[in-house]
């Protein structure tokens, strides 16, 4: 897997005052102002990034799923600004990310005629289809197609999570017969089929961008030509002045859990360390959740706050967080939690503690165990095991001089950052 | 003789016995009915009455009183109104009565009767008749034009599920001209009596001579019961005619299911059991029609089913189930009756079950009825199967069919190659076909037909294909069937559409995997070239043979048939990709010259559902001098549905060999003379 680096601008044969703008397009499947995961708030703030660049015209493109806007008629509309287009989602079949809309290729195809641009950054292809690469090309047909991939959805017909349906475990390779075994209603040519159509159209996309080379190598496994491949991270907001937060020799110690309230995201886990540490006599850990539940299921959100009631008093929970405040909420911990139990890709939370100089405690697994070296920033331990993670930090409780020294570590390390020009230099396709 | 203090009346008229519960069987209730002209005001002393020679001196106890007429009535109503009453004290009180009694009854069914030269009615009425067979002088009957005047003759049955009280009622108006208008009623008058018989909104007008069989049993019936006279018409001869269950325990027979083979003939469902010389002939009959029926020349099913139903009664027939096939019978709303003659000579009859199924499930039921094996497989076929399919087909096909075609975007004006494609059930399918043909160059010679043959599927396909288009932009002409016809049918309607020189038949589940396969497989259809039709290599998903020719072989287990075989299938392709020819190749992706495919006008329809009609084809092809060839260099996925196998589905496997046995018919002797020569 080779790692681009940065590399200047490829010399022109005009002057550069007289280069025209590169023109890009940023595309979601969704906008901040419908919902704030990862993919679209990623995507967006790239797009606000690149409208900062003097000689870039850019434009975004995302989805509205609601269904609540109704403009009769107009599928593609401009409800925010001049440079933001919102399409208004139809029927989809989610099997194959076909889109059925019979709006859509027209309007789609007239959009881009008009706007002409030069590069298409996809953050996704959902909503719109994975036929969207083929309108694209139709109009446009050399236009550079980039596709930034933020989970296993082609790979993985459960949610893109590559882990199984009974007892979520990790899954590391898709094929008919094992996605058969999670999913019965459907048979083994159906997923052959399925995997057809999506190649089918990912062959006409130039460049896939990775945020980790373990998602990368999935992908690659997969059937994605290794050449077409560069990992890269998603664009973060710029780093906050830190505040160092060495622990004391005495005194609690605080751990915290930034994100959604999920299994598989290991709150369970989180508890039953914490109810271990509780067992053990431990009185100088406490663990703060920063934490959203509404998106869960009813079932898990009662069993969550079942738990919550029977806690001992080193669980506090703290609700859930603006985005904006994330940095103050973390200079606020000695160490970061990071307990999922799947793969995950390169979950923010983790580049948010490793800007905010915060050691991370995480699974030993995937993207997770790919972004968190153990040693260097931060620490591993055994993924869905609720024991071990208690023993490694009534470790830390015990020898405090451990995880100081980690933290200095990482107070001396320059922090790199992945900057709007590595994006710039994928587009002009001169690396 | 009734004895009163100074007169003595004469012998008595009427008389009726009945039940008197409360007499717990000690005595039976009476009512004498003396006739006498004058008033009577004398006290009643005794009636003398013999009864079957026996004299009964009968005397009124303390509470006999003279009553009035009214209260006469009101107690011999109220008795009857307790009983079901028998018909001679309902006439009686229809003789008391100073009013004739009316009675209204209805008529469900009628229709001429032509040895008797009259109208045979059959309805069902209150139970108040004297006796069960009556002469009638004037019986008057109201057809819509006209009323018509007779003299006639009417017979009460007992008849099951009817309202309490009522009787079966047969009549036959003689010298009654044959009459098939509008019935209203007919009315006649018996002894007091004034009996009208209504038509109903289910009446039924049947035709000539269609009611005696209906009529037959339950006249059988009552000469059973009594010494009832019987209406000529219904017994030509002095047969005795019986219910089967009276053939018991010496012969029980049933059956499962009638299948009515469009005007041809019925097949017969069903099982015997029957002590060696117990009967002489089992028939059917229809009408005037009796057929016989030849077990010999059915299918014999083994039924252990119905041996352990009837383990007490000591048969050892192991095969007693049958399928028959009757051909000529035309089955009318009369029914059939099945007639077993006895070794008495005495005949027992049951009814038919009506037949009700149609068309695909009418074969279905048919090819689920036995299991043949091995030497019984062409004997099965030839004499029940084969023919009753044959009926079935050729009713089907009498069937209109209309034809929807719709086209998506427009055909090539320069159309080189038409590909053909039957769709059923799969509709998802044609999205990733067309997927994948949208990624190909020179679409702008070919037309793509693609033919609907699945009529539930018809409104999610009206919603889909619009989709498909605006998707993937590849014109199409969509052909849609309200019926159901099979993959050979379905496949020369789109062949009537096509205007490419070139034909490619295509199944929906067959995936192309080189880009250019229409033109590479078409250089071997140049018009020099002796190769008739011509084929890719076909694989599995896994990369594995699915099809790269086939050749025959006879499977004994199926009466030594001919079957195809796919050369290699399951294993690794070779790595030779040299042109192979063949015996037969698979329609599953098969391309001809257009001009070839009409002479040889398209897949032979006979082939039902699907099987066996691409070696038909392809063995036609032969005998117009080509050849057929596979190019293995030309690769496709062809995700062939798993589910053929024998142990789901019987019917299936029998579909399968009617296929086979047509085939055979017209291949087996050439097909063998090669192997021979080989």
């Amino acid at each position: 897997m080779t790692r681009r680096t940065k590399n200047d601008r490829a010399a022109g044969t005009l002057p550069s005052h007289m280069v025209p703008p590169l023109r890009v397009a940023i595309v979601a499947h969704s906008h901040p102002s419908y919902s704030l995961g990862g993919g679209e708030i990623a995507a967006f703030r790239l797009f606000r990034a690149l409208q900062d660049c003097a000689d870039i015209d850019t434009w975004f493109l995302g989805c509205d799923r609601s269904g609540a806007a109704d403009h009769l008629g107009a599928v593609i509309t401009q409800p925010f600004s001049d440079a933001e287009f919102i399409y208004r989602t139809g029927p989809f079949d989610w099997f194959k990310f076909a889109n059925t809309d019979l709006q859509f290729p027209q309007e789609i195809e007239t959009l881009f005629a008009d706007r002409a641009p030069d590069v298409v950054h996809f953050h996704h292809y959902i909503n719109f289809g994975v036929e969207v690469f083929a309108h694209l090309r139709r109009v446009r047909p050399a236009c550079r197609i980039i596709v930034t991939l933020h989970e296993y959805l082609a790979i993985c017909h459960n949610s893109g999570q590559m882990s199984t349906t009974d007892h979520r475990l990790p899954c590391r390779r898709s094929s008919p017969e094992r996605c058969r075994a999670c999913f019965p209603q459907y048979e083994t040519t159906d997923f052959f089929l399925r995997k057809l159509y999506i190649q089918r159209y990912f062959d006409l996309v130039d460049l896939f961008i990775a945020p980790s080379r373990f998602l990368a190598e999935r992908y690659v496994e997969w059937g994605i030509p290794d050449e077409k491949v560069v990992v890269l991270e998603n664009l973060l907001p710029p780093i906050p002045v830190t505040n160092p937060l060495p622990p004391q020799a005495t005194g609690p110690l605080r751990f915290g859990y930034f994100g959604q309230i999920s299994t598989l995201k290991g709150i369970d886990v989180l508890l039953d360390a914490a109810a271990l540490l509780q067992s053990q006599g431990i009185t100088d850990i406490v663990f703060d959740i920063h934490g959203d539940y509404r998106a869960q299921t009813d079932e898990a959100r009662a069993r969550f706050l079942a738990r919550l009631d029977k806690a001992g008093p080193n669980i506090r929970f703290r609700g859930r967080y603006d985005p904006d405040d994330v940095d103050r909420l973390m200079q606020g911990v000695h160490a970061v939690v990071v307990p999922s139990i799947w793969w995950e890709n390169s979950p923010v939370v983790i580049q948010e503690a490793m800007r905010n100089k915060r050691p991370v405690i995480c699974s030993n697994i995937g993207g997770m165990a790919e972004k968190v070296r153990d040693g260097i920033d931060g620490f591993h331990f055994e993924a869905g095991d609720a024991m071990a993670l208690a023993d490694l930090l009534r470790g830390f409780s015990k020898d405090r001089s451990r995880l100081a020294r980690q933290a200095e570590r990482m107070q001396r390390q320059r922090a790199t950052s992945v900057s709007v020009d590595d994006f710039l230099s994928l587009y002009r396709g001169s690396c | 003789m009734a004895v009163f203090a100074n007169a003595s009346l004469a012998p008595c008229a009427l008389h009726a016995f009945y039940e008197r519960p409360d007499l717990n069987k000690t005595g039976v209730g009476f009512v004498f009915f003396f006739p006498h002209t004058d008033g009577l005001s004398e006290q009643f002393v005794a009636a003398v009455v013999e009864v079957s020679e026996a004299p009964y001196t009968l005397y009124p106890d303390e509470a006999s009183r003279p009553k009035t007429d009214a209260d006469i009535e009101r107690q011999l109503k109220s008795v009857m109104a307790s009983l079901s009453a028998p018909g001679e004290l309902g006439a009686m009180l229809a003789r008391l009565a100073p009013e004739p009694m009316v009675i209204a009854g209805y008529i469900d069914a009628y229709a001429y009767a032509s040895e008797a030269g009259g109208l045979l009615f059959d309805g069902w009425m209150p139970n108040v008749l004297p006796a069960s067979g009556i002469d009638c002088e004037n019986i008057v009957v109201s057809f819509g034009g006209e009323d018509i005047a007779g003299s006639g003759r009417i017979v009460t049955y007992a008849r099951p599920n009817l309202p309490e009280g009522g009787v079966g009622v047969a009549l036959l108006v003689n010298d009654a001209a044959n009459r098939k208008d509008h019935f209203i009623s007919l009315q006649l008058e018996i002894q007091n009596i004034q009996v009208t018989l209504s038509a109903t909104a289910t009446t039924e007008s049947l035709p000539d001579d269609a009611l005696q069989s209906r009529l037959g049993l339950f006249v059988g019936d009552s000469i059973a019961q009594g010494p009832a006279s019987v209406l000529p018409v219904v017994q030509s001869d002095d047969v005795v005619r019986q219910p089967l269950a009276a053939l018991a325990p010496d012969v029980f027979f049933h059956i499962d299911e009638v299948i009515r083979c469009g005007g041809d003939g019925v097949a017969i469902m069903g099982w015997m059991l029957a002590k060696p010389g117990s009967w002489r002939a089992v028939s059917l009959r229809c009408g005037q029609g009796v057929f016989l029926l030849d077990f010999e020349a059915g299918i014999r099913v083994a039924r252990p089913d119905v041996i352990a139903a009837h383990k007490d009664f000591g048969f050892d027939q192991p095969d007693c189930g049958f399928v028959v096939w009757v051909p000529g019978i035309k089955p009318d709303k009369a029914g059939l009756v099945i007639e077993i003659e006895g070794a008495d000579r005495r005949i027992g009859c049951l009814d038919a079950p009506q037949p009700v199924l149609h068309g695909l499930s009418a074969l279905r039921r048919l090819l689920s009825s036995a299991e043949p094996r091995f030497s019984d497989v062409r004997s099965a076929f030839d004499r029940v199967f084969g023919p009753a399919a044959n009926a079935l087909r050729a009713d089907e096909r009498a069937q209109p069919l209309s034809i929807d075609v719709l086209q998506f975007g427009t055909v090539p004006t320069q159309c080189r190659f038409s590909v053909i494609v039957p769709v059923h059930r799969r509709l998802d399918f044609v999205e990733y076909q067309m997927a994948l043909f949208s990624s190909h160059a020179g679409n702008d010679h070919v037309q793509f037909i693609y033919v609907l043959d699945d009529p539930p599927r018809r409104a999610e396909a009206r919603r889909l294909f619009p989709s498909i288009y605006e998707r993937f932009r590849v014109p199409f002409t969509l052909v849609t069937l309200d019926r159901n016809v099979g993959f050979a049918c379905a496949s020369n309607i789109g062949l009537r559409q096509a205007k490419g020189d070139i034909i490619a038949f295509l199944n929906s589940d067959v995936f192309p995997q080189t880009p250019d396969w229409l033109n590479k497989l078409a250089i071997h259809l140049s018009a020099k070239s002796r190769i008739g039709a011509v084929g890719p290599l076909l694989t599995y998903e896994d990369g594995s043979v699915q099809h790269r020719g086939i050749r025959f072989s006879r499977l004994a287990e199926f009466g030594d048939m001919h079957f195809a075989v796919h050369v290699d299938k399951g294993r690794r392709p070779s790595a030779d990709k040299k042109l192979q020819t063949h015996d037969a190749i698979t329609a599953a992706c098969l391309l001809m010259r257009r001009s070839i495919a009409e002479e040889l006008s398209g897949f032979d329809e006979q082939y039902t559902v699907g099987d066996f009609e691409d070696t038909d084809l392809c063995l036609r092809v032969q005998q117009k001098g080509y050849t057929c060839a596979v190019d293995p260099s030309v690769r496709m996925i062809h995700l062939e549905r798993k589910s053929q196998t024998a142990a789901s589905e019987l019917w299936r496997l029998n579909l399968t060999l009617l296929n086979a046995w047509r085939h055979d018919a017209a291949w087996g002797h050439m097909l063998t003379a090669k192997e021979g020569a080989a």
